[in-house]
């Protein structure tokens, strides 16, 4: 299940995304004459995904994990860059080309109370399903995909007659999944899919999807905060902050063996239930927020917040500057790092300092032997 | 949100309910449940009967001139009188109602089939044409409305058909304006992105997920516009530029009746009082449609006794003080204390207890975290302790107190003194916690002030002292700064600054990082441990993430459908759980999924139970794998008693323990 | 700075709107001439007519003849009278101004104080009652309810004049009458607003500090309903003006709406022309000075224009 991130296509790739880029322009007026600089939201992400595996894209709010999900099916086109399903690029469709398209690629969003339409029965939400894709030609036919797909998702034929008000946010959930399977998909785009349920509920509908996945040989891709989920339901990981992956790899390795200072800080700030752990550890925990990504960062993007950066800065041997985060090597500063392979691991990260050549450094990082403890 | 918050929307979702069965004939008996509604159907309807029949039933000809019957007074042959023509003017009343009713629905339908196209396309396309319609509306609002209808009635010439055009285009930019907001505030419903992205076409999407849902609010503004229409057309009319004598018209009747007000009045009731009348008819109707449609609407005018009631000093209801057990309280007073606290919303009403039999106690400087889902009970119980509930939630049982001090039955100025100096709150939302009007230093000091005297030079240096405390760089210049200048973990800090203000004992938190960044979460924990520490306070802290349970505290508390199912240290409860939902909560987080990828979760099956609706005997009983269908756990309600040193509430504890010690 | 852009940006809306005042005479079907003439007029007195209004030149002269007609009051005269038309707007303009004003003091002050009542007794008959008296003020037609106060208190109490403008007398029933509506509005504005911010958390966060209620309710809950309140006065303020068509024929006071009202049945269209220009301009500056106060009262929008 080892995702290809190699370039040539192979042909149970279910999905290629291409240098994708959405940079919203910042307008007023009548002429939309561009007034300041565009919100970068993607910017620039390449990744493949092989047919039946399960994609994670991390990030915090403002990362744009949320523009690429809408990238991928199509309810935003890209500034630049592409994306071919089954090798049919979504930028050469037409509008209603692309509605055809999105019977194979459904997107589920985060929260069901809101992404059900209030007025209508669950009933009503399936068949529209159905009607719009022109599924089923007898009412028959399309009773019965009806019957089966609301059992496959875990709810009786009682709560088709319902409102979703009337639901409770764990079934609300289950019927956005059901509309979303019932047109035969081959790919669904879960943008956070559990976070808005109770913890109790979460972990129903993320075996439910697990389950679906395996029934009906799914590929997903999981928008997510949540890097414990992503460990769990994912085989490859991008880890994305303001609009780009700085690390992209299988999600084994990610997870045991980050290499990328926020993917580093991300996991560490995972808690397991445990108190005896969680209190002897070391937190590695980010000073600051997320930049705007109005104003992106010079060089590094990440390294306002960079604590591995701050560590080399001060450390002597390296050119550096000072500025308002402290003294920091001047190629975080000035110089866009560039994607560079971890041999063995598949892994892709984008840092100056955290690839192959440093990868003998990042034994002693204070994160490796905190993770052997747990 | 908060589990507060959840009586109130199951009340909502009942009403919503309500509005989502809500057809034809449903709608109806929506409007005619309130008083309001009722009144205004009925007077609508009698409006539509005389609209229709009225120059039918008219008993005398209307236009018919009697020169010997001129202006007398009402009478058995003319119920109204008669006018300076000797004409009926009950007839005329009555035939006028056709002319003056009809101009007023003329008007809105030409109104809304032209606006709210207008309205909706402009949302849908938006860029330039939205630009260009709104400029448009813009121009057409720099004239008052009834000067608009005066100018085209001067350009077409004064008679009923120019002023139904007249005051229709003058309602034209309300109904775009209104279809284009609601249509834009329904595009961005997640549910139409939904349908997009299902592949529906923009004309499915507008006709079948957008149109249904803003007709509601579009008939409500008919119906008010409507009322205003009626009134501008009738006063053109009363000028003299509308409805050309002798046609009868409510409104030119009453301007005729001017140059006889001073003999013979009863010209000026009857058709004034039929104007009034038929705008209240449409105004109520609107206002209760807007009640129907509006669930904001529904919200504010709660039914549930009147707000600021303790400013006016009544309608709240009064806590009986409990018979306090001198013995039980006077040795080791703890910080935080309930005794079999019972909370329910509605007490007078229709009580829905959603804490049911609350005891715990938290030593000093320690820190109690309550875990529980949604419905839980988990933070009205904070709210309780905070001195907070909201005005629909009163304490009906047992007792809460705050270092030795009963909550329950102080005075107004003893609360404010104790949540002065003993409670500090930080609560969920950072955004909403900060007034939007007032600085950050004003709020700071506030704060800071309240009860002392200290100058305003001093508060302002110890709000300086205070943001250094929760690290904000910068200070000075950050007092003077507006919160939403501030990013969500900042905005946070400077909540906790100001529950920290006069240095409190016990400082309540209710989820204070579930809306923030991950990576933002940890830095406000760590602060509020840093702080806690440093101040010696003791912490109550509402949350229902096991993970920040199990890093950042000392004891924890479990909270199920109102009760505590298992209360202890965090260190005994969370790595022997002896209950088994803290055990099934544990196994289905998944930050324990260390072990490998693809594995099932061990999820709890079924969903939390509603609140006002828990089951009878042990409320976790339909979802525990261990009752095993034993009918103990279904008949008795399980009392918490001490097992391994904590307390739990459920039978079979024991086995429990045992099971997992065999694993 | 915002200021500044705002007026500038309202100066296009003043342009077009001088426009289609200056158009509307084309816009008349027929020749607006022989319509002022009259029936029996010979083509030469039609001429003459024409001439005098001046609808003979090029578009852009008369345009621009309109705009100086604002300045110079010899070039725009009224047909009926002969007088200047800027003479006599400026007679009548203070009377229309001051039951605006009047009428906006007053429905202000009684509609606050109805609206706090209303909230702060919720659910008890207080606030049915003024509940009731609030839509049975937004229902009632300005018109005749102006009738039924010149019967009671003129003519049957006879404790003040009917009709005219002559003393302060004949202003305070036209100024009680026009207070209605905005009272009735402010009254639900301010028991909406109080509503609204009253589940807001940050008045549990005030009273977290150990605020009293009456604090409570002063600094945190009435001050943000400002806002609000700011921008129903202009557009109130905005309607009383126009309302004064009405208002000035029922209680028969010289002021601008009784002008128009004139004008329209005599057919006089520079009257009508640069009356309505005039109201239009004092709408366009009661929006604009609405939208200034409210954005320097809300520092959120206040803060975002001056990065603008």
């Amino acid at each position: 299940m080892r995702p290809h991130l190699v370039e040539d296509e192979l042909p149970e790739t279910a999905i290629v995304v291409k240098d994708i880029s959405k940079h919203f322009p910042v307008t007023k007026g009548l002429f939309s004459r561009k007034a300041g600089k565009p919100i970068r939201a993607v910017d620039g992400v390449s990744f493949q995904i092989p047919r039946g595996s399960c994609f994670a894209v991390v990030g915090e709010s403002g990362s744009g994990k949320s523009t690429l999900a809408r990238l991928i099916v199509g309810l935003l086109r890209p500034t630049a860059g592409d994306v071919w399903i089954d090798g049919r690029s979504l930028c050469a469709c037409g509008e209603a080309e692309l509605r055809a398209m999105r019977r194979k690629v459904q997107l589920v969003l985060q929260d069901p109370r809101a992404s059900l339409d209030p007025r209508m029965r669950v009933r009503a939400v399936l068949e529209e399903a159905l009607h719009v894709h022109n599924i089923g030609t007898t009412r028959g036919e399309r009773q019965s995909r009806i019957e089966t797909v609301i059992r496959q998702v875990g709810l009786t034929f009682d709560h088709l007659d319902r409102y979703p008000n009337e639901l409770s946010g764990g079934q609300r959930q289950r019927v956005a999944i059901a509309r979303a399977v019932i047109c035969e998909p081959e790919i669904l785009v879960l943008d956070e899919p559990v976070s808005a349920l109770d913890v109790s509920v979460q972990a129903q509908i993320v075996n439910l999807l697990m389950d679906l996945q395996e029934q009906l040989g799914l590929t997903y891709i999981v928008i997510t905060h949540d890097l414990a989920l992503v460990r769990h339901m994912a085989d490859a990981v991008g880890v994305m902050y303001l609009g780009r992956f700085v690390e992209v790899g299988p999600a084994a390795a990610i997870s045991s063996r980050p290499r990328h200072p926020y993917t580093q800080s991300l996991l560490s700030v995972i808690a397991t239930t445990d108190p005896r752990i969680e209190k002897a550890r070391d937190l590695l925990i980010l000073e600051g927020m997320v930049p705007s990504p109005s104003s992106i960062p010079s060089g590094c993007s990440f390294h306002t917040r960079c604590p591995l950066a701050r560590r080399l800065g001060e450390a002597a041997g390296l050119e550096a500057v000072q500025t308002p985060f402290g003294r920091l090597p001047s190629g975080c500063v000035t110089e866009v790092p560039a994607q560079q392979a971890i041999p063995d691991e598949g892994t892709l990260v984008t840092c100056h300092f955290a690839g192959p050549r440093c990868a003998r450094d990042k034994n002693s990082h204070p994160l490796s032997s905190n993770r052997r403890k747990s | 949100m908060t589990s507060t918050a959840e009586p109130g929307t199951a009340i909502m979702s009942s009403a919503r309910k309500a509005a989502g069965r809500r057809r034809g004939m449903g709608l109806l008996a929506a409007l005619a449940k309130q008083p309001k509604g009722l009144l205004g159907l009925t007077i609508v309807g009698l409006c539509t009967v005389l609209a229709i029949a009225g120059p039918w039933i008219a008993p005398l000809d209307p236009y018919a001139q009697n020169f010997a019957q001129t202006l007398k007074g009402p009478s058995a042959a003319h119920w109204f009188g008669t006018d300076q023509l000797g004409r009926d003017v009950f007839s005329r009343v009555l035939a006028g109602a056709r002319t003056s009713l009809g101009i007023g629905i003329g008007s809105v339908v030409f109104a809304l089939l032209i606006g709210v196209p207008l309205g909706m396309l402009a949302a849908y396309r938006g860029g330039r044409l939205d630009f260009l319609l709104m400029r448009g509306i813009d121009i057409m609002l720099s004239f008052p409305d009834i000067v608009f209808a005066l100018a085209i009635v001067a350009i077409l010439g004064a008679n009923t058909q120019n002023v139904i055009l007249a005051v229709g285009i003058v309602s034209v930019p309300v109904f775009a304006r209104t279809a284009r907001a609601v249509t834009q505030s329904t595009l961005a419903e997640p549910y139409v992105e939904g349908s997009v992205s299902l592949g529906c076409s923009p004309l499915r999407v507008m006709t079948r997920h957008v149109l249904p849902n803003i007709a509601g609010i579009l008939l409500t503004l008919a119906s008010l516009l409507f009322a205003t229409t009626l009134l501008s057309a009738s006063g053109l009319s009363f000028l003299g530029l509308g409805t050309q004598p002798p046609e009868p018209e409510w409104g030119t009747m009453l301007g005729e009746s001017r140059s006889y007000l001073r003999s013979h009045p009863h010209l000026a009731t009857f058709p004034g009082l039929c104007l009034a009348l038929s705008a209240l008819g449409f105004n109520l109707l609107g206002e209760a449609l807007r009640t129907v449609y509006d669930p904001a609407a529904v919200n504010s005018r709660s039914k549930f006794g009147s707000i600021f009631s303790d400013l006016i000093g009544r309608a709240r209801p009064t806590h009986p003080k409990p018979v306090r057990d001198r013995s039980d309280t006077a040795p080791a007073l703890k910080p935080i204390e309930t005794k079999d606290l019972r909370i329910a919303f509605l007490p007078s009403t229709n009580p829905i207890e959603v804490v049911r039999g609350i005891s715990l106690a938290v030593e000093k400087g320690r820190t109690l975290a309550i875990v529980g889902e949604s419905g839980s009970g988990k933070s009205t119980l904070l709210r309780a302790v905070a001195t907070l509930l909201p005005r629909q939630a009163g304490i009906i049982g047992g007792s809460a107190s705050i270092s030795g001090t009963e909550l329950r039955g102080l005075s107004p100025g003893e609360v404010q003194e104790l949540r002065r100096r003993k409670i500090g709150v930080v609560f969920q939302d950072a955004a909403s916690a900060l007034n939007p009007v007032l600085t950050v230093g004003q709020q700071l000091e506030e704060a800071i002030r309240q009860g002392t005297s200290l100058s305003s030079a001093e508060a302002r240096s110890r709000a300086i002292a205070l943001l250094q405390d929760v690290k904000i760089a910068d200070p000075e210049r950050r007092l003077d700064m507006y919160p939403h200048q501030f990013s969500g973990g900042m905005k946070q800090r400077i909540v906790i600054a100001m529950a920290l203000a006069q240095g409190p004992d016990v400082l309540l938190a209710d989820e204070p990082t579930s809306a923030l960044d991950v990576t933002v979460q940890q830095q406000i924990l760590v602060l509020l441990r840093e702080l806690q520490h440093s101040r010696g306070m003791t912490m109550l802290l509402v949350t229902h993430d096991l993970g920040l349970v199990a890093r950042y505290a000392d004891d924890v508390g479990v909270m199920y459908a109102g009760e505590l199912v298992e209360f202890g240290t965090v260190d005994e409860v969370l790595v022997t759980p002896t209950h088994p939902y803290t055990l099934a909560l544990k196994q289905s987080s998944p930050g324990l999924s260390e072990h490998g990828n693809r594995i099932r979760l061990q999820a709890i099956s079924g969903e939390p139970p509603f609140v006002g609706r828990v089951p009878e005997g042990c409320p976790f009983e339909p979802r525990c794998h261990f009752s095993r269908n034993r009918g103990h756990c279904r008949s008795e309600s399980p009392k918490p008693r001490l097992v391994l040193g904590r307390k739990v509430a459920c039978h079979f504890a024991e086995e429990l323990v045992d099971a997992s010690a065999s694993r | 700075m915002f200021v500044f852009k705002r007026m500038i940006a309202a100066i296009p809306t003043l342009v077009i709107v001088s426009l289609l005042v200056f158009w509307f005479v084309d816009l008349i079907p027929g020749d607006p001439a022989r319509i002022q003439a009259g029936p029996m007029a010979t083509p030469e007195e039609v001429e003459v007519i024409r001439e005098r209004m001046g609808l003979n030149l090029p578009a852009l002269t008369r345009y621009a003849h309109f705009l100086e007609g604002i300045v110079n009051p010899e070039v725009a005269v009224s047909l009926r009278t002969g007088r200047p038309i800027s003479i006599e707007i400026s007679e009548r303009l203070p009377n229309t101004l001051i039951i605006a004003i009047g009428g906006l003091v007053v429905g202000v002050l009684l509609g606050t104080i109805a609206g706090l009542a209303s909230a702060l007794c919720q659910g008890t008959w207080t606030d049915t009652l003024i509940t009731a008296i609030t839509l049975a003020g937004i229902s009632m037609p300005i018109y005749w309810l102006g009738l039924l106060c010149i019967w009671l208190f003129a003519v049957h109490l006879g404790w003040l004049p009917a009709a005219g403008a002559q003393t302060w007398a004949h202003f305070i029933l036209p100024i009680l009458a026009v207070a209605t509506r905005p009272a009735a509005m402010f009254s639900r504005l301010v028991t909406a607003s109080l509503l609204e911010v009253i589940g807001k958390d940050y008045l549990d966060t005030a009273r977290s500090k150990g605020l009293s209620e009456v604090q409570v309710l002063l600094r945190h809950a009435l001050r943000n309903s400002l806002v609000a309140s700011v921008s129903v006065a202009g557009v109130q303020f905005g309607a009383m003006l126009g309302g004064s068509v009405v208002t000035e024929t029922v209680f028969g006071i010289p002021g601008v709406g009784r002008m128009l009202v004139d004008a329209v049945t005599r057919a006089d269209y520079p009257v009508i022309q640069y009356a309505i220009l005039m109201f239009a301009f004092f709408f366009v500056m009661i929006n604009l000075l609405t939208d200034i106060a409210t954005q320097w009262l809300d520092p959120r929008t206040r803060q975002s224009a001056g990065a603008a």
